[in-house]
């Protein structure tokens, strides 16, 4: 219970009064009547208010900034379409595990259930994409509700909360806040004897294997599997979220495995007979058929969520709890030992050499990809961060583009939401304006969130955009390519739309290179200048992505790019 | 083990109606048969599920459970419906 003196007057104010108290520096949004009240007295506050251009890029803005900092973003909008244009956005951060509380107005609670204008039940339709959706019930409860739901979005597994507040309350008068009754759980200790079978099984195993997942990017335990890798000189392969986790350029970094995996991380996987999970989900995109991951190798499951063993593919040996206990403690256990590997990870550096001898060996004038992302990584600073699209742009992105340090990385892995990256993108500048943000989309990715460009010129947020620009939806292209004999409906996008004269139209500068020169030139101009960009690159619409393993086939029927043989036993 | 059954699951926990639906939402895309309930919200949240499903899958719905804000413990019994 808080003193007299500290009594907020009414719950809008003691809502904007709870956020300071987080240390709450930004708010994504657009306001509407159920939550004017709020504004109101968000004017007087320092908390700086970014107003999007869609409600969906205000989640997607504050998930990506509660992604790189750690701390929630927070959203503000009003009800009913206000509310529910969030839901996309909710289901990604969901999905992804990320940090985020949003706030919705609501009609007033005279009004609620009776479809009154701008009525929808969002925290229904939230329940299931989000940790927990709160409706307010009374004023006093508004402020406390905050603090609460800013604690349980980064308790435990991060993810998004939310908070409806109905329009009668906003002014009402506070004379006590009271704090709601609620569980808030602690994250259990790891059981050490599970943990030494654990090491014995790695210690014992002839080709072991680390699979990494977001979550060590969540819990910044990227140096804790590094020194395991380094202690049991085992390969470390990962999700597409755990491509955030571990630089790619550590010895033992293999890549991202599944669908779209590298050749070598997929082919560890294939040859192990012990894979360590760490913090991942396993999901379909990374083990493809559940059953036949299983088969034949151990599997021990690291997570602090019980909800994830077993879910997809069961485990040998779970560990339940403190990943960062667990891990330091198995570093400390398999240091020491004499392990002999470099024959199983030799192999899987000659997949590497053959994979990139033949990009090489396939490098027309036309804008490849690969070398694209390669000639971009080059062009700005080690410390910038990249977010990305969904579609083959997000998959090239995920083979070729090269992860410096963790956290740097930021991508919609698990709902695959198109038009993520430029929201994404606008968020991470928000959390941090000195560094350079780069956005890697798609055409049709973009053109679903592209309006958010008026952001980044009005809010002084200066990305570049590099748009993979095949006038295509790719990714359906490449499945109509392979898998319907080629007969394409619904994925040519056409050829009218112009990415420069869009950009341009809300004040961005636009390119459309023509050589690889000219691509490193523009963007490290803009880079250095800290200005905002749209690079329209043209890439041939028949590039597929490669390697590919057809949906709900084993790893094993890996389609690779012609002329490659990965084959080297 | 693949031994399927019919299992009751006790779950206490804090809330309202909302914590009822949360934990019907986990089974309605479970892999499990839903039999039937009892649900109570005086004071605080208690619900009896009966359910008829693989041992693995309803272990893994209890774990699922108990994970969701706001939920205090769950049981888990063989029979019991």
């Amino acid at each position: 219970m808080q003193s007299l003196s500290e009594i907020p007057v009414n719950a809008a104010y003691g809502l904007v009064k709870s956020m300071e108290d987080c240390g709450v520096k930004i708010v994504f949004g657009i306001p509407g009547g159920a939550i004017l009240p709020f504004f109101d007295y968000l004017y007087d506050s320092n908390i700086r208010f970014i107003l999007v251009r869609h409600e969906q890029a205000a989640a997607h803005a504050a998930d990506a900034y509660g992604r790189v900092t750690g701390n929630p973003g927070v959203v503000a909008v009003t009800s009913g379409p206000g509310a529910t244009n969030l839901i996309t956005g909710l289901a990604t951060a969901y999905m992804d595990s990320s940090p985020l509380v949003a706030i919705t107005g609501q009609v007033s609670r005279d009004m609620i259930g009776r479809d009154a204008f701008q009525e929808a039940d969002i925290t229904g339709l939230a329940i299931p994409v989000t940790k927990h959706a709160f409706l307010a019930e009374n004023a006093e409860t508004v402020p406390s509700i905050f603090k609460l739901a800013y604690r349980l979005s980064v308790s435990l597994r991060p993810g998004p909360v939310l908070i409806d507040v109905p329009k009668d309350l906003w002014l009402q008068p506070i004379k006590q806040v009271r704090d709601l009754d609620f569980i808030v759980k602690s994250l259990p200790e790891p059981d050490l004897s599970l943990v030494m079978e654990a090491v014995r099984i790695l210690l014992k195993a002839e080709k072991p294997v680390i699979l990494v997942g977001g979550g060590v990017a969540i819990g910044g335990l990227w140096g804790d599997v590094l020194g395991l890798a380094e202690a049991l000189n085992a390969p470390v392969v990962t999700t597409l979220m755990g491509k955030n986790s571990v630089p790619s350029t550590h010895p033992l970094v293999m890549g991202v495995a599944g669908m779209h995996g590298r050749p070598e991380a997929n082919i560890a996987l294939l040859e192990s007979d012990v894979v360590l999970v760490v913090g991942s989900r396993l999901s379909d995109r990374t083990v493809s058929d559940f059953t036949s991951f299983r088969n034949g190798r151990k599997i021990i499951h690291l997570d602090i969520d019980a909800g994830e063993i077993g879910k997809n593919v069961k485990p040998d040996l779970s560990i339940i709890g403190d990943l960062r206990k667990s891990l330091s403690e198995m570093v400390k256990l398999a240091s020491g030992s004499i392990v002999r590997r470099s024959g199983f990870i030799g192999r899987l550096y000659e997949v590497r050499r053959r994979f990139e001898e033949y990009l090489e060996s396939h490098s027309e004038p036309c804008f490849k990809p690969w070398k694209a992302l390669k000639v971009i990584r080059q062009s700005i600073p080690p410390s910038s961060i990249v977010t990305t699209g969904v579609g083959q742009n997000q998959m090239w992105a995920s083979l070729h583009w090269t992860v410096l340090s963790p956290r740097t990385y930021i991508t919609s892995g698990g709902l695959g939401t198109m038009g993520f990256g430029l929201p994404a993108a606008i968020g991470v500048k928000a959390a941090f304006p000195d560094r350079v943000v780069l956005d890697i989309d798609g055409d049709g990715s973009l053109l679903m969130t592209c309006q958010n460009l008026a952001v980044v010129s009005e809010e002084n947020l200066p990305v570049i955009v590099v748009v993979f620009d095949n006038r295509a939806l790719g990714m359906i292209r490449q499945w109509q390519s392979v898998m319907f004999r080629r007969r394409y409906i619904a994925s040519d996008i056409g050829s009218k739309t112009d990415f420069i004269k869009l950009a341009e139209s809300f004040g961005v500068d636009g390119v459309s290179p023509k050589t690889y020169g000219e691509l490193e030139n523009a963007v490290r101009k803009y880079s250095e200048l800290n200005e905002p960009l749209l690079v329209d690159l043209t890439i041939d619409a028949d590039e597929l992505v490669l390697p590919f393993v057809p949906p709900g086939r084993c790893l094993s029927d890996m389609i690779m790019p012609e002329g490659v043989d990965v084959n080297v036993w | 083990m693949l031994m399927c059954g019919e299992y009751m699951l006790s779950i206490d926990g804090l809330g309202s109606i909302d914590t009822v639906i949360k934990i019907l939402l986990v089974i309605r895309r479970s892999r499990i048969k839903f039999k039937g309930m009892e649900a109570s919200t005086n004071g605080g949240v208690r619900v009896k599920l009966c359910i008829n499903g693989l041992e693995d899958e309803v272990s893994w719905i209890a774990r699922k459970i108990e994970n969701i804000a706001n939920i205090a413990s769950v049981n888990l019994l063989k029979g019991g419906c």
